[in-house]
């Protein structure tokens, strides 16, 4: 009985040894257990009140509990001793600032690009790149949008020579791609993109693309649902919804403008998204047989879906960038935030 | 184009709330882009996609709300009261170009303000009240889609109307006050004697309706889209009626709108309608399109029945037969319906783009790598590398002005132009990236920016040999603000380290800088790095005068690399190579010589002396100033010494040590500290 408490004593003090950090706690501790009225000497008085026979080994339990709290205490001393010295304390001010590393950052734009890509390699789609300088024919014939037709209208290029031009959309690329390859295929293609706008907030006469295209002899309007609604989530976040309106491309047929429930707002409204609840952020469709005929594949035997989406307006709407100048300007400041 | 509610629901009995309509609308492809009340009216902009040419009239949108509504149209009944027998002779010269010309001559109107039903309409859709006869025609227009015009019969000489090309030299004056010099490519409408109208587009002054017109003559035409675009683009002329031209009218109903405006003119303004005289054809080609249900589910990816698509198609005015195949005839207002696919977006939409179910696709997942361009894990690695040494990405303008190739002495040969540059801006393809580079530090000046580090990976862009390039290429730059110290804390010497971090991790053997010249930088701060004998590039201190033009002012350094060239000797294949055994040794050397010895043939001999048993040597520091004479510097190093085999004793390094220090004071004529 009373030799089942010294064990618990012994514990208790360690315990209470190792969380002592200044001298004044050290000496209650003394006290407490060695002191006059302490707990040794309490166990001591309670020796009278033990069997007879037990009293030698209690006696004996406690001198040993007494000479091991002696020698613990002395050592606990020495470290508190130690640890409030003047010598031990440091004299520096590490109040003062890190020394960090200042690392360098991608451009925003790159990443964005980047991350999207990521998403479709996933999916299983190749990310394929093209010239900057392109035909005529690559840029607008190919793609069912001929000259002299209103639905060149609002197609403006800057031109070169000839029916040289600086491509206006990554679509060209695909046109090679398509001229070059056989279906099956899922491609991304990616690239700075040209168009004679005045710049300002919220357009450049330099921006970067990325279209996708997928044919194959069994692809359909609800594939390109699925994938666009996958990408939709895995880069805007789960809750997002989307939403498909009809619209007009020469070069897909049906088409659709797809939207995204706002970022900001979640689709209550807010000035980012005009009131609507949602932001445009894609055209997409199914390839147009014309567009198929110019580049040799028969639009009987494959079809196709495609969809393209403005970098430069994604990542501002992703990151809350409010001026698409500010991709072009590269101030540091804004470099260093992504 | 603006549409009014209250206006459209005379054509189809509609009761739905407006915003409900205007998403109904939306959804269907018909875009509101805008919606407000005005007087009790609800006035809806719409945007107008180019093949649907149908939707540019209120009949043509109350058609389409009957097909989502399943509603019917309600068209507004037509009789014309001809009171007189004569007309107008006319003559079409050009048929390619007009293809159809129906004329009628209302005799006695009486001109005057419109009655208000008419001015509220016409002002509805953001046009101006004129006068009743020309509201008529433009009210016309607003409701059915074909546009009309009216002539004044009595500025019309010789009573006769030639269809025909312009003769070069011709002038006419527009009702909007401008006069056009015509060519044989404009088409017009003319008398006897002179034009008296852009046919199609507009109508000139000299033949305007106005307060003392007395007899009138009223055209409804079909003229050729693509003259009347011609003719727009070229005079810079267009109107609400080109505009429809351009994209097409229904020829089914060309005359039902002559008709039309006909018996209002004879309701409103009174006057007597004569014969009308029609001169060339209106080809009504309704031809079929076939359709098989299971192509329009295969290529939605939906499961409707052939009853569905029949339903939907017949619902938009179709005339549709068959069952699993179908033969579909689509209406003359609906010129964009030429194949099967125009079909399958017609049921698509009117099905509801949001009832299409998910699926996922099969992707074939070729051999292929993913970036089909080999260069994609040799970009990636550059980036990282810099990034990591603390460099920025920037991504800068392709088009730049000429200017600006200019100011950094760039040559211009080869240099792309722009034809049709918006502003200076635009004027040139960028054949370097240094100009950009250049202005990115001269723009985080002016924003009290005072470090830059920055490097862009991109294309620039030449002409060589008649052929456009488009090659890929580097610029590290880097920007203090404080000036050029003679130390070895210069922006060159962090340029050209990072030039040495990227050869190292690209597994590029041994790079050497020999001295160059460039117009850019400095003479005597100029390297070209080579390897081998592939010329990777050039770094160098930009020149003061350079920086000065840009309002730089600061020690400025930048690298121009040749990417292709990078690439070609990169390898990343790594490779490992076995940690040393042995312990090494190192000696500290500190010595002073004149300033003209360069640190690379110093290395030069260290090395020759100190042969296979120098395994590197360190640079540690360089001092100038009190204590070393004038055009000398003091220079200390650390060489350490490693064997392969063993532990090297003291005495054995002392001993190599000693011929290296020996070597030196020697060679150099220097003094050791």
């Amino acid at each position: 009985m009373g030799i089942e408490k010294i064990k618990v004593i012994q514990a208790e003090a360690l315990k209470e040894m190792i969380s002592v950090q200044s001298i004044e706690d050290l000496e209650n501790l003394k006290i407490k257990y060695l002191g006059r009225k302490g707990i040794i000497a309490q166990l001591f008085k309670e020796i009278a009140s033990a069997p007879t026979l037990e009293r030698p080994a209690f006696g004996e339990a406690i001198n040993t509990l007494k000479k091991s709290l002696d020698e613990k205490l002395a050592q606990c001393e020495d470290r508190v001793k130690a640890y409030n010295s003047a010598e031990s304390k440091s004299n520096i001010d590490v109040t003062m600032p890190g020394i960090g590393c200042e690392l360098g950052t991608l451009h925003p734009i790159t990443k964005t690009i980047a991350d999207i890509c990521k998403i479709f390699y996933h999916m299983g789609f190749s990310v394929v790149e093209g010239p900057e300088i392109e035909t005529e024919f690559n840029n607008f014939d190919a793609l069912n949008i001929p000259a002299d037709h209103p639905s060149r209208d609002g197609f403006d290029t800057f031109y070169i020579k000839d029916k040289w031009l600086l491509r206006s959309h990554t679509s060209p690329v695909q046109i090679r791609y398509m001229k070059e390859n056989e279906a099956p295929f899922a491609i991304v293609v990616t690239g700075k993109v040209f168009r004679p706008d005045a710049v300002d907030a919220s357009h450049s006469f330099m921006f970067h693309q990325i279209e996708g295209l997928m044919v194959s002899d069994k692809v359909s309007f609800a594939n390109l649902k699925q994938v666009l609604y996958k990408f939709a989530k895995q880069y805007f976040g789960d809750d997002v919804k989307l939403r498909f309106r009809p619209h007009f491309f020469p070069f897909t047929e049906p088409s659709a403008e797809v939207d995204v429930s706002c970022l900001i707002c979640g689709g209550n409204g807010c000035r980012v998204c005009s009131q609507k609840g949602w932001l445009e952020i894609l055209g997409a469709g199914m390839v147009n047989p014309n567009v198929f005929k110019a580049v040799g594949f028969n639009p009987q035997k494959v079809n196709g879906f495609a969809f393209g989406m403005g970098i430069e307006r994604i990542a501002m709407l992703k990151y809350g960038i409010d001026d698409i100048r500010l991709f072009f300007e590269n101030d540091m400041r804004f470099l260093r935030q992504f | 184009m603006k549409i009014s509610y209250k206006w459209l629901r005379e054509y189809v009995n509609t009761k739905i709330e407006a915003r409900k309509l205007l998403n109904i609308l939306t959804m269907a492809g018909l875009e509101v882009t805008s919606h407000k009340k005005i007087d009790r009216d609800d006035i809806f902009e719409i945007e107008v996609t180019p093949n649907r040419p149908d939707w540019l009239s209120h009949i043509g949108v109350a058609r389409e709300v009957a097909a989502l509504q399943g509603k019917t149209l309600k068209l507004p009944e037509v009789s014309v009261k001809q009171e007189l027998e004569s007309s107008v002779n006319v003559t079409i010269k050009d048929i390619k170009s007009c293809l159809f010309y129906s004329v009628r001559v209302i005799y006695n109107v009486k001109i005057g303000p419109s009655p208000k039903w008419l001015q509220k309409k016409i002002e509805a859709v953001g046009l101006r009240s004129i006068n009743n006869v020309v509201d008529i025609t433009n009210f016309v227009m607003m409701e059915t889609g074909q546009p009309l015009h009216v002539f004044d019969m009595g500025k019309v000489e010789g009573k006769e109307i030639i269809v025909r090309n312009a003769e070069r030299g011709e002038k006419l004056l527009l009702i909007d006050e401008t006069e056009k010099d015509l060519t044989e490519r404009n088409l017009v409408i003319a008398d006897a004697k002179k034009p008296l109208a852009l046919a199609g587009i507009m109508g000139g002054k000299t033949s305007e309706v106005g307060i003392e017109t007395k007899d009138i003559l009223l055209e409804c035409a079909l003229f050729n889209p693509y003259s009347i675009r011609k003719t727009v683009q070229e005079l810079g002329a267009a109107s609400e009626s080109s505009y429809r031209f351009e994209r097409g009218v229904d020829t089914g109903r060309i005359l039902y709108a002559s008709d039309r405006a006909a018996s209002l003119i004879a309701d409103i303004a009174k006057g007597k309608i004569g014969a009308r005289k029609n001169t060339g054809y209106v080809e009504n080609k309704m031809f079929s399109v076939l359709l098989e249900c299971a192509k329009v589910n295969e290529v939605l990816g939906t499961t409707l029945s052939s009853a569905d698509i029949r339903r939907i198609l017949k619902g938009l005015g179709f005339d549709v037969r068959g069952s699993s195949l179908l033969e579909v005839k689509a209406p003359s207002y609906r010129i964009d319906i030429e194949k099967r696919e125009d079909l399958i977006e017609e049921i698509a939409r009117i099905y509801g783009y949001s009832k299409i179910p998910l699926a996922m696709p099969e992707i074939v997942v070729t051999d292929e790598k993913p970036y089909i361009k080999e260069d994609r894990d040799k970009t990636d690695i550059i980036k990282s590398i810099l990034t990591s040494a603390g460099y920025c990405e920037t991504i800068t303008y392709s088009l730049i002005s000429r200017d600006l190739v200019k100011k950094t002495r760039i040559s211009e040969q080869g240099l792309i132009s722009i034809r049709n540059p918006l502003s200076k801006e635009q004027e040139v393809m960028r054949n370097s990236l240094l100009p950009g580079a250049l202005k990115v530090v001269s723009y985080n000046i002016s924003r009290q920016i005072n470090s830059v580090k920055i490097f862009e990976l991109s294309k620039i862009y030449f002409e060589r040999d008649s052929l456009y390039n488009e090659d890929v290429s580097l610029c590290i730059t880097d920007y203090k603000k404080r000036g050029k110290v003679q130390s070895h804390s210069n922006a060159i010497y962090s340029i050209k380290g990072a030039i040495e971090t990227l050869i190292k991790n690209m597994g590029i053997g041994q790079i050497q800088f020999e001295k160059s010249d460039h117009p850019l930088f400095v003479r005597g701060e100029t390297l070209a790095v080579l390897s081998d004998k592939h010329m990777l590039g050039i770094i160098g201190t930009v020149n003061s005068d350079i920086l000065d033009a840009f309002d730089i002012s600061g020690d400025t350094a930048i690298a121009d690399i040749n990417f292709k060239e990078l690439r070609t000797i990169a390898d990343l294949k790594k490779q490992f190579v076995r940690l040393p055994r042995y312990p090494y040794s190192y000696r500290d050397i500190s010595f002073s010589s004149a300033d003209t010895v360069l640190y690379k043939d110093i290395v030069s001999l260290i090395k020759k002396k100190g042969g296979a048993l120098i395994e590197d040597i360190e640079f540690l520091s360089e001092y100038r100033g009190r204590g070393v004479e004038i055009r000398e510097r003091s220079l200390a190093l650390r060489i350490i010494y490693r064997a392969k085999d063993k532990t090297l004793t003291d005495e054995e390094v002392d001993s190599v040590n000693k011929s290296v220090r020996d070597g030196i004071v020697e060679c150099f004529s220097a003094t050791l500290r």
